[in-house]
């Protein structure tokens, strides 16, 4: 029995060598075609036999779905096959994303490529927890991929204090300042006729001014005072309907972003108080619900709901379609405001490596495949052909026979936050050159003179907590029109200075200035 | 001399035998002690992390030292006033007022036949096992400016203007107390029901045969046995002074900013302030803070006690 096992193994450990220096043999070949020392990576590993483990973290509206481990061995196929590596997905609630990657960053669990999504970028960069990701040519000899899908200035983004820490997603990186969304059956019925409105006819928004919107409001409110007429989610007001850039926080802005790098305070400026006095004028028109300062529901929740009929939102291609859904009922989208890219572009939501990762080279070249193989980045968006969706015959995919919404085992809804949605398919509803028409919305959009810049705020942070204190206590009140602007921002102004706001807006100049400096930006 | 020996014998035998006795005892107590081993003692060198300048790279103890650094934010702006002096004086009128009902709630209990004190318990300690998120909705649907019940079906009939609540401050020290005592008394009430049952029946007896009044009773007996147990629950409420009840704090006020004058306290404070920033050093800083400020005043409230009525002190 004995002489047997060991004949058994003796056989086994020569075929095996045979094996691998025959898979090594033609990794080589294929090296020799490529000349890459990020084939020879993968070849190596392919030949060697030991696949490591890529564990990709992201962030999803309803936790980890059924499907997540198929889709994950069908992406290793992929992966395994150009690359030598396995991968694992590990999508986390929206409600404990943030608590649980700081957990896993903190304890070494393993966890090698994550999105920074609600986990916040500046703070992982301030812990320590990404990698450099040009340390020893990280990026320009695995990620060559990544580096063709951006431009500099893109990329730049993710760098702090010249050090690039993440890799950007591509998705709309301009958001039209202060769009309006209101559901067509409510328009109809107050006599609206909006669809001779478009400026095309292949348009999707409708630009108009604040006289109409008012005017559209006073028939809302008159013919349906038991909904409120409008609401806007207070934490992102601001940003989402003045023209101006605010790099990393509300704390010193750029009221001039395209012309100018001076940093002002926001809270002082004629720009800010036009707002809130029109939200003051909208609130005591009735317009905006008592309770609104309470408010807890988003506004497409409120919209499904039947209790409201307009809210705020900012604007990009695709938006209606994205609103609708959301509504569950189709919407017009009005817009007020111009186009408009900030400093935040590209470091909202940047894909980064986890510094505790074992092996940072096959996790940059996980990543790069996402961001260049369409089959891998509609795994990873979509699910599996035949499981989660079928072709429509147009060049379009929709649900498989017999799945939608509620049943299908990997629909997460999080393709936004995807490193590459891009090269992804796309779903029945939206237009088969959506992202040739995103790019050009995106290279078109007014920049902010400070785009990719990071605010890194580690030397005022208790300035830093005393604002963010002293703002959340008039943010609401004002920016829902409950607080006269005459009284609330003097009010306001005087308690952030009081905060420090002078000193934190200086030490956020001079890092602006050295980053301008080190950019070549006048 | 012998005889000192002998007693000191004996006292060992006995000591021995007492040991003994109590291991069933200890072993009941170990799960709670392991517990609150693993949970209170082995995260306790975390502590360094409030005077670190935390890198992952190179993890806690070998991250670079800070200073004092991260406790500045608790100190240096007008804040710093505002939320301590809510967190404490919240906390002062939460110990008196939650004493007084929680005493009185138990020796009314007390009094009641058994079958309907398991009703009247059970009833009043619901609430204490309510998340607060669902409390801050129970509040909602009273003081909603829409649709809640104080300006509906209260103010409305009675003819007057709605309240704006969550935009009010002066209502809202009571409507906290109110809601934190109505929450808490349930449980707070248990410790003192319980030691009150164990009382000796027949000196109330004596008493009511010697003509005492159920009022004298409970001024001349109850609470005289009861003292004991009052120090001891609120020297270690004074221990938790400088903590607040997140949920309450928070949660209850709906987190309107108009009433951050009335209902911000230092974990309210912290929360808000770090939670773009997600800096475990500058929050490990503040649960310093609320541990030493805890603990200096535990001592020095023991130390009076140990003063005014010796054998009523904690050590």
């Amino acid at each position: 029995m004995k002489k047997f096992l060991a004949l058994m193994l003796a056989v086994m450990m020569t075929l095996g060598m045979c094996l691998s220096v025959g898979t090594a043999e033609e990794a080589r070949l294929e090296k020799a075609d490529d000349g890459s020392i990020a084939a020879q990576a993968a070849a190596d590993r392919i030949a060697s036999g030991n696949a490591p483990t890529v564990v990709i973290a992201f962030m999803t509206w309803a936790g980890r779905l059924v499907g997540t481990d198929r889709i994950a061995e069908k992406m290793s196929e992929i992966t395994m096959e150009k690359l030598g590596v396995k991968v694992e997905l590990m999508p986390m609630d929206a409600a404990s994303y943030a608590q649980n990657m700081n957990l896993m960053l903190a304890s070494g669990e393993q966890v090698d490529l994550f999105n920074c999504v609600s986990v916040g970028f500046m703070p992982c960069v301030n812990k320590g927890y990404l990698v450099d990701l040009e340390e020893d040519g990280l990026l320009a000899t695995y990620g060559q991929g990544i580096i063709d899908a951006f431009r500099a200035s893109e990329l730049g983004g993710c760098r702090v204090a010249g050090t690039l820490y993440g890799v950007p997603v591509k998705k709309d990186d301009a958001a039209g300042k202060f769009g309006i969304s209101i559901p067509t059956k409510y328009l109809d019925e107050i006599g609206v006729d909006w669809q001779s409105m478009y400026a095309n006819p292949e348009d999707e928004i409708i630009y108009t001014d604040f006289d109409f919107i008012e005017d559209v409001f006073t028939k809302l409110h008159a013919q349906y005072p038991d909904k409120t007429t409008f609401y806007t989610d207070p934490g992102s007001t601001v940003s989402q309907c003045l023209a101006m850039d605010s790099p990393s926080d509300m704390f010193g802005v750029l009221l001039d972003p395209t012309n100018s790098l001076e940093l002002s305070d926001l809270f002082s400026s004629q720009m800010y108080y036009d707002l809130c006095a029109r939200f003051y004028k909208w609130n005591q028109n009735g317009w905006i619900s008592p309770d609104a300062i309470t408010e807890t529901n988003a506004t497409t929740t409120q919209v499904k709901a039947g209790s409201l009929c307009a809210y705020k939102t900012a604007t990009k291609p695709g938006i209606r379609q994205q609103e609708s859904n959301l509504c569950g009922t189709p919407v017009a989208i009005f817009q007020l405001g111009p186009d408009f890219k900030g400093s935040s572009a590209y470091n909202t939501m940047p894909w980064a490596i986890n510094q505790n990762t074992d092996d940072p080279v096959a996790a940059m070249q996980v990543l790069n495949l996402l961001y260049t193989d369409p089959d891998l980045s509609t795994l990873i968006c979509w699910g599996e052909e035949g499981k989660e969706w079928q072709e429509t015959g147009d060049g379009h995919i929709t649900f498989a026979e017999g799945i939608d919404a509620q049943n299908s085992e990997y629909y997460n809804n999080v393709n936004w936050q995807m490193p590459n949605q891009f090269i992804a398919r796309i779903w029945e509803g939206d237009s088969l050159d959506l992202w040739e028409r995103m790019q050009s919305y995106n290279d078109n959009a007014l920049a902010s003179k400070a785009m990719g810049f990071t605010f890194d705020n580690s030397n005022v942070t208790a300035e830093y907590t005393a604002l963010t204190n002293a703002y959340s206590e008039y943010q609401r009140q004002l920016e829902l029109g409950f607080l006269n602007p005459d009284e609330g921002i003097p009010k306001l102004v005087e308690r952030l200075k009081a905060a420090g706001l002078d000193d934190y807006i200086a030490e956020k100049q001079a890092k602006l200035n050295e980053w301008a400096e080190a950019n070549g930006i006048q | 001399m012998a005889k000192a020996r002998d007693k000191s014998k004996m006292s060992k035998a006995w000591r021995q035998a007492t040991l003994k006795r109590s291991i069933p005892i200890y072993l009941m107590a170990l799960p709670g002690l392991l517990y609150l081993f693993i949970n209170n003692y082995m995260p306790m060198p975390g502590i360094i992390l409030a005077f670190k300048n935390y890198k992952a790279k190179f993890g806690i103890y070998g991250s670079p030292w800070a200073g004092l650094k991260n406790f500045q934010y608790l100190f240096s702006t007008q804040d710093a006033y505002v939320i301590t002096r809510n967190t404490i004086l919240y906390n002062i009128v939460f110990i008196i007022v939650n004493l007084i009902f929680a005493v009185g709630v138990a020796i009314i209990l007390s009094e009641l036949v058994s079958k309907t004190k398991k009703v009247y318990q059970s009833v009043i300690l619901l609430p204490y096992l309510l998340s607060a998120v669902i409390v801050s909705y129970l509040v909602y649907a009273f003081l909603s400016s829409e649709n809640g019940f104080i300006n509906n079906s209260i103010l409305k009939p009675l003819g007057r203007d709605p309240i704006a609540w969550y935009q009010e401050q002066k209502y809202w020290p009571f409507i906290l107390v109110f809601v934190n005592l109505w929450k808490g008394i349930g449980y707070n009430c248990i410790i003192y029901l319980s030691t009150i049952i164990g009382f000796d029946r027949s000196l109330y007896e004596a008493a009511s045969i010697d003509g005492a009044t159920k009022w004298q009773q409970i001024t001349k007996i109850t609470l005289p046995l009861l003292k004991p147990t009052i120090i001891m629950l609120t020297l270690m409420a004074i221990g938790r002074i400088f903590y607040s009840d997140f949920g309450l704090f928070y949660q209850v006020p709906q987190n309107s900013g108009a009433l951050y004058p009335v209902t911000n306290t230092i974990d309210t404070y912290v929360y808000r302030g770090l939670l773009q920033l997600g800096d475990i050093t500058m929050s490990a800083a503040a649960g310093v803070y609320q541990s030493l400020v805890g603990f200096v005043l535990v001592l020095s409230a023991n130390l009076l006690v140990r003063k005014l009525e010796p054998e009523n002190a904690l050590f």
